[in-house]
């Protein structure tokens, strides 16, 4: 598995985010980055698509938190799909998934807001 | 007793260990005194000699316990004695234990073994050393010296002030002891107890983030919590108190927490849920997670509450509170519940340990994050009175290894 990257595709006024990589201490200002440039294109909906990400630390955790947090304050919802079973544990854990919706695939999110 | 508390308040703080040893060399005719200290970790002992051999210029040579003597004594809390015969001297080691706290030992050589009344004495003036060193470590670092094998990092150092000054208490109603083993990076971790009257209430928190950074979110967390305590909030107060600190000061981080108060009249628990890895409790030989409702962690900016729940104790339950150190990365592969029945005879001091150690062991000895514990052995509310004449319930401690084929440290290492 390479580095912590981010591929974004836009489709109508929703952007699906594929992120791969761990989500933790190292990586954190690297994705911490490419969200805070996603946010600030004030779509409608970002999904985070997270089959790439295996583990999710509670510096990960905060990364999305942060996004969720820019997002929200400009009118964006973010959502996250496709998460693995151990990263699904941590934001049910800490109970981030009721803020933070979790879909089973991108496609089920877009569908859900009209995309 | 009176003539060790008269000499020992005469003495210089530092000097305290001289006063027993002296009373010991003129009444038991002693050959040599020393005390050995227990350091952070709970897995060895550093010697404080006489406070005259004392030398803070040197690193504490550290004393591994696994398998010796030592470990046995701090396991029992019962005395040892050691005669070889021939002449030789007679080797006794007594545990200095207060509360169930293992402080460290007492260790002393005498030209004979000593009979019942000697012993009597031996395990009096030890009792009475746990007060004495108890006293005496707040005025001087000797302590806390001897308690450091190893150089501890500016957040480590902060992490250990956030502890209750002992991580061990016994109480008629109840044992608990708690374990932390701080990631190369601290990751925030903390934990507190507290008994007052009518209850005994604790908690474990994880801070977000890593170094000094994580351990001044600790500290945030904590003062808030204790604060509300002190001034008799409640659980969804100290709860509040501890959220609305992180958001005023916490620039936007974060603490999961669990927060856990018992009645000690009826017994009953109320805890609360702030994001925090699940509880477990240990039945019959059968351990099962206890599934919360899960507020939001402390310091997140949306709008939220937290709830006061409820579980069912039973006199014989252990409870085993952790934080995520003890899920993650190569913990994965320590099969925890199966851990904890294997530890179920230790005390909670020796079961919380031996969970971290495994934990430890599965890392390479380098944690990617804090792991801690806390373990609560209930025992209901039927006694108010404990039985610890020597500083600890002798029917709740830990057998002697190979007594009760228990491995030490790790009792089941996980297959890599």
């Amino acid at each position: 598995m390479g580095g912590p990257s981010v591929e974004v595709s836009a489709s109508g006024w929703c952007l699906v985010a594929r992120v791969s990589g761990e989500m933790d201490y190292v990586s954190g200002p690297s994705f911490g980055a490419e969200f805070l440039e996603l946010t600030a294109r004030s779509e409608r909906l970002i999904v985070l698509e997270l089959s790439g990400v295996s583990f999710c630390d509670s510096a990960g955790l905060n990364v999305l938190l942060q996004a969720w947090r820019q997002a929200d304050s400009r009118g964006t919802v973010v959502v996250l799909a496709n998460v693995s079973r151990p990263v699904r544990r941590v934001l049910q854990m800490t109970g981030v998934d009721q803020l933070l919706r979790v879909y089973d695939t991108a496609g089920d999110a877009e569908g859900d807001f009209g995309c | 007793m009176a003539g060790t508390l008269e000499a020992a308040e005469a003495a210089a703080p530092v000097e305290s260990l001289d006063v027993v040893a002296t009373m010991l060399v003129e009444h038991l005719g002693a050959a040599s005194v020393s005390f050995l200290i227990t350091d952070f970790t709970g897995s060895s002992v550093v010697r404080l000699g006489a406070a005259g051999s004392v030398d803070t210029g040197e690193p504490a040579r550290r004393i591994m316990l696994r398998g010796t003597l030592y470990d046995d004594v701090i396991r029992t809390q019962r005395p040892s004695v050691e005669d070889k015969g021939e002449g030789a001297l007679v080797r006794i080691v007594a545990p200095v234990t207060n509360r169930g706290d293992a402080v460290g030992l007492l260790e002393l050589f005498l030209p004979e073994a000593p009979d019942a009344e000697a012993m009597r004495e031996i395990g009096e003036t030890a009792h009475a050393l746990a007060y004495i060193v108890i006293a005496n470590r707040s005025f001087t670092d000797v302590y806390q010296w001897g308690r450091r094998t190893k150089p501890l990092s500016l957040a480590a150092e902060i992490q250990h002030r956030l502890l209750p000054a002992s991580l061990a208490c016994e109480a008629a109603q109840f044992a608990v002891a708690g374990a932390l083993e701080p990631a190369d990076h601290v990751g925030g971790d903390t934990f507190d107890y507290v008994i007052d009257r009518d209850t005994v209430q604790l908690s474990v928190t994880d801070a977000m983030g890593h170094d000094v950074e994580a351990a001044l979110l600790a500290t945030l967390a904590v003062g808030a919590l204790r604060r509300a305590r002190r001034a008799g909030g409640d659980l969804a107060e100290q709860a509040r108190q501890a959220d609305q600190a992180m958001r005023e000061h916490g620039h936007q981080g974060y603490v999961t927490g669990q927060l856990l108060r018992i009645s000690l009249i009826d017994g009953k628990t109320e805890f609360i849920n702030a994001g925090h890895p699940w509880p477990l409790r240990m039945r019959d030989g059968q351990v099962r997670q206890i599934t919360p409702k899960i507020d939001l962690p402390f310091g997140f900016s949306v709008p939220h509450t937290y709830r006061v729940q409820s579980f069912d104790l039973r006199p014989g339950d252990r409870l085993v509170m952790l934080t995520d150190g003890m899920l993650e990365g190569n913990a994965n592969s320590v099969d925890l519940s199966d851990l904890i029945v294997h530890t179920r005879d230790l005390h909670p001091r020796e079961a919380a340990r031996t969970l971290i150690a495994a934990v430890v062991d599965a890392n390479d000895g380098h944690l990617q994050d804090d792991a801690t514990v806390m373990c609560l052995d209930w025992h209901g509310t039927s006694h108010s009175q404990r039985d610890a004449a020597t500083g600890a319930d002798l029917t709740d401690a830990s057998h002697a290894v190979g007594d009760a084929g228990l491995i030490p440290g790790g009792a089941q290492r996980p297959a890599r």
